[in-house]
């Protein structure tokens, strides 16, 4: 059975990088932390993180913010991304993981125009916020702690304070504006929207 | 404007065109920074660097809680009481278009917080002049 890792991986804005390894049943991250004396060794206290082949549903390769990044979609335990890889892993990753468990690794480019305005899509996992067709970034469900109408057309986000472990400034609260006459994807309704029309031009002349 | 029809101009602004062009150096924190270069804010969204180019921020603030730093940053968008209707961005390229209102992080690096900041308050005002001045060449 081969294995194989990748070294100075970081999962989930972990403060510690640690080490993916995988096997043919699944792969786990466990973090490794460098003592002051320079050798290396492993907490104690810190479970490794597991999943097992049959988890494993899709996966994309896209920059992150220690690297590239692998973001592999679960069936039951949401999205875990994996950051901090070098652009030469790719290759590497697309083989065992296609060898390993049968998923493609798709490549995935993020926009990064800087606008504030696109569309949300809601996926398995997570809120999606796209700006010109390219995903801006994505709002794990399970990180919302609340979400409230706070106007006629804003809808805000509460975030969990992440626990200790993560690193980086922590995201507290997101305002969306949500424009008022939306039509639900599948849910067309033309006679209502021809009414509207309608009852503008009216009010037109 | 020429036809002497006022129109509103939609003005393009790009961060970046790609994402290879992100200044990967500063993300490694995942926290809160500014690049003039390129005019944006980048904020750590669940570990990925988003850029806001500065034209689409509108306000900001901060608070001091406990070993906390609060910064609230105000985008553009439309609908909103202050300001006039011409500020509404883009809206008119797509009435469907949803966009990011506000957005609050926290972080206990005050000093870091402090400095970034004075940083978009800067970036703010360089830009508002620059526009400013760009309008009276115009004129």
């Amino acid at each position: 059975m081969s294995t194989t890792e990748f070294d100075g991986i970081y999962l989930n804005q972990s403060k510690a990088h640690g080490r993916l390894r995988m096997v043919e049943t699944g792969l786990g991250w466990k973090a490794v932390q460098k003592t002051s004396m320079g050798g290396s060794k492993e907490t104690k206290k810190d479970e490794p993180f597991l999943l097992g082949k049959e988890e494993l549903l899709a996966a994309f390769w896209s920059r992150g913010s220690r690297g590239f990044e692998m973001k592999i979609q679960t069936k039951n335990r949401g999205a875990a991304n994996f950051d901090g890889f070098e652009q030469d892993n790719l290759e590497e990753l697309k083989n065992v993981m296609k060898r390993n468990y049968g998923i493609s690794v798709e490549q995935r480019e993020h926009s990064v125009k800087g606008w504030n305005w696109g569309k949300t899509d809601f996926e398995r996992s997570e809120l999606v916020f796209s700006v010109a067709n390219k995903p801006a970034f994505e709002i794990p469900y399970a990180e919302v702690a609340n979400s409230n109408l706070v106007g006629k057309n804003e809808v805000a986000l509460e975030f969990q304070q992440p626990a200790d472990g993560r690193a980086g400034d922590e995201l507290v609260e997101m305002r969306f504006y949500v424009p008022g006459v939306t039509s639900v994807e599948g849910d067309e309704n033309p006679k209502k929207k021809q009414k509207t029309e309608k009852e503008g031009e009216e009010g037109k002349e | 404007a020429l036809n002497g029809e006022e129109k509103v101009v939609i003005k393009k602004f790009e961060s970046y065109k790609r994402d290879t062009q992100l200044p990967q150096n500063l993300l490694k924190d995942l926290r809160v920074h500014v690049d003039t270069r390129s005019q944006s804010i980048i904020l750590p969204i669940n570990g990925r660097p988003v850029p806001f180019h500065i034209n689409t921020y509108k306000s900001g603030s901060k608070t001091d809680e406990g070993d906390y730093v609060y910064i609230r940053l105000n985008l553009s968008s439309p609908g909103q009481i202050a300001g006039s209707k011409k500020d509404a961005p883009q809206v008119f390229e797509d009435p469907d278009a949803q966009f990011l209102r506000s957005i609050t992080f926290r972080s206990r690096h005050v000093e870091h917080m402090n400095d970034v900041f004075k940083q978009i308050q800067d970036l703010k005002k360089a830009s508002t002049k620059k526009e400013a001045e760009k309008k009276e060449m115009e004129d």
